[in-house]
């Protein structure tokens, strides 16, 4: 289960992102002798490929050119610099990174976002302006995820039950409470 | 040589560790393996893997068992490869994972999409519990579950034989608290925000193993924490009146070396003078520290790490460069080390292969 996708046009992200849309990939289901974590596919819900969002970049009648773009996730936070695993959107072969970023390469607006687990995309690249004025830039985007809804985690909960039929062992749990 | 297969009655213990990631993997006698957390080479394979095809093993055959000590990235990756060659293997976790609690984080994490990574070890799970499935179906009858571990559980014996001597592996974690008291709470409510599952804890919840073979005993520490009450972590494990009571000749030390995982009455109890000790680091978190190796090798061991160098600074185009300014961004990943240790007879030695070194 290597990536998974939003569901449906409701997690898709607000207006002004550019969506980039990948293959589908297979989502297994239990009635078709696979296995399914995916809340919604095990509901039988069809699974809609979505992408990810890369950040609004284009300013207008500036050409743009974007050397390096990053998935990343953020590890731990300190005081003014949080760290976080980076992995690269133009190339899947390349290894997972990391870097410590300062809190001031964030807006200000986003500064809420930065939680452990949380997901930006880290742009880096040049602009030229038609008067031929070069702007070197590197943003920094969290994304702002849906929230969780009463139906989703009801749906969690049902697939966990299901799994823990399947593979849980309630007398090995007894075993251990005795401990 | 890294390719010579110890013998029948020789204890191995080796350890791996590429700066993010650890394995370890055991010759617990009779050419009978367990294979202990699951991390990558350089080229993509599980270490375990690789190594045992250089030493000859034929892992379907003789692999035993397969332990998950918990359910970490840097523990995780390609488990489901190891478990998917090692046919006859048992599958071993913590009793921690026994809870319908954890399926609901597993099936929280799948319904959290990124696009290239993951933010845990999850996925990893899902994926081994995929596996576990299909060998249900194919061998209907017969459950494929996991075996489930908590402290006093014997996930390996043997009595021995004419060429091997008896060998015990005996978790010694987590303890039954631990368990109750389960992950932390992580549970979204209805509104919050989605975000990744960046490894769930508590820590306490790991496995830890002692291995009794012969006369010779090992110690792995898994992930564990000293723990936050004499009910929990290492805590626990010395106030347990049932665990193994002979000292530690080899030992893997717990958590990479931290602070948080160093409880000096467990040394004392469960580590014998002049042991020889392995750390593997996690760089993403900077353990070990200079601190933590200081503090470990004053103790009367012989310390070695498993990869000290953290992976290589990215270099790029000047224009990228100058763009990052003091930013720094490495590979994740560093040189990867494999620390082997031998017991044969009496006599205990190590080699060093790779990144691994001798901490001074």
């Amino acid at each position: 289960m290597s990536t998974t996708t939003a569901r449906s046009l409701d997690e898709l992200p607000t207006s002004g992102q550019v969506v980039q849309r990948p293959e589908p990939s297979p989502v297994p289901s239990l009635a078709g002798g696979q296995f399914a974590l995916d809340p919604d596919a095990a509901a039988g819900a069809a699974a809609t490929p979505t992408g990810v969002v890369a950040p609004r970049l284009v300013r207008s009648a500036e050409r743009q050119r974007i050397s390096h773009h990053w998935e990343g996730v953020v590890v731990a936070i300190g005081n003014e610099t949080f760290v976080a695993t980076l992995r690269s959107l133009h190339s899947t072969s390349e290894v997972e990174q990391e870097a410590e970023i300062p809190l001031e390469e964030i807006s200000e607006a986003d500064h809420e976002l930065v939680t452990p687990g949380a997901v930006f995309y880290w742009t880096i690249g040049h602009g030229t302006s038609p008067g031929g004025t070069v702007r070197r830039f590197s943003q920094i985007k969290f994304r702002r995820l849906p929230t969780w809804n009463d139906r989703t985690l009801r749906r969690v909960d049902e697939r966990a039950r299901e799994l823990f039929q399947m593979f849980g062992n309630a007398h090995a749990a007894d075993q251990a409470s005795d401990v | 040589m890294l390719q010579t297969k110890p013998a029948t009655s020789e204890l191995e213990v080796s350890v791996f560790g590429p700066g993010v990631g650890e394995c370890v993997v055991v010759h617990l006698g009779d050419g009978k393996w367990m294979v202990v957390d699951s991390c990558m080479t350089e080229s993509g394979r599980p270490v375990a893997l690789e190594y045992l095809s250089t030493l000859g093993v034929d892992v379907a055959a003789d692999v035993e068992a397969v332990v998950l000590t918990h359910w970490h990235d840097d523990h995780t990756r390609g488990a489901s490869d190891v478990l998917t060659a090692c046919h006859k293997a048992s599958f071993f976790c913590s009793s921690a994972l026994n809870k319908e609690e954890f399926f609901k984080v597993v099936t929280l994490a799948s319904a959290v999409d990124l696009r290239v990574g993951s933010g845990s070890g999850l996925d990893e799970m899902g994926r081994i519990f995929a596996l576990l499935h299909g060998r249900r179906v194919k061998q209907s009858g017969r459950t494929a579950s996991p075996e489930y571990v908590h402290a006093n559980t014997i996930v390996f014996q043997s009595a021995g034989s004419a060429h091997a001597p008896a060998c015990t592996v005996h978790a010694v974690s987590p303890s039954s608290a631990s368990i109750t008291r389960g992950f932390l709470s992580i549970a979204p409510k209805v509104g919050a925000a989605k975000k990744a599952f960046a490894n769930p804890g508590p820590n306490e919840l790991s496995v830890a193993m002692h291995i009794q073979f012969g006369d010779v005993s090992a110690l792995l520490g898994a992930d564990l924490e000293v723990g936050s009450s004499d009910a929990v972590g290492w805590r626990a494990v010395v106030r347990n009146t049932r665990r193994p009571t002979s000292a530690a000749t080899l030992v893997k030390v717990p958590h990479h070396g931290s602070e948080g995982a160093d409880h000096p009455p467990a040394w004392t109890a469960l580590v014998a003078a002049g042991a020889f000790a392995a750390v593997t680091p996690f760089s993403s978190s900077r353990i070990p520290r200079h601190s933590d190796l200081a503090r470990i090798g004053a103790r009367n061991l012989r310390l070695f790490h498993a990869s000290p160098k953290p992976g290589p600074t990215v270099r790029f185009d000047a224009a990228t460069t100058r763009t990052l300014g003091d930013i720094k961004i490495r590979e994740r990943r560093g040189a990867m080390g494999h620390i082997r240790f031998r017991s044969l007879n009496g006599n205990n030695r190590y080699e060093l292969f790779g990144a691994a070194v001798a901490v001074p």
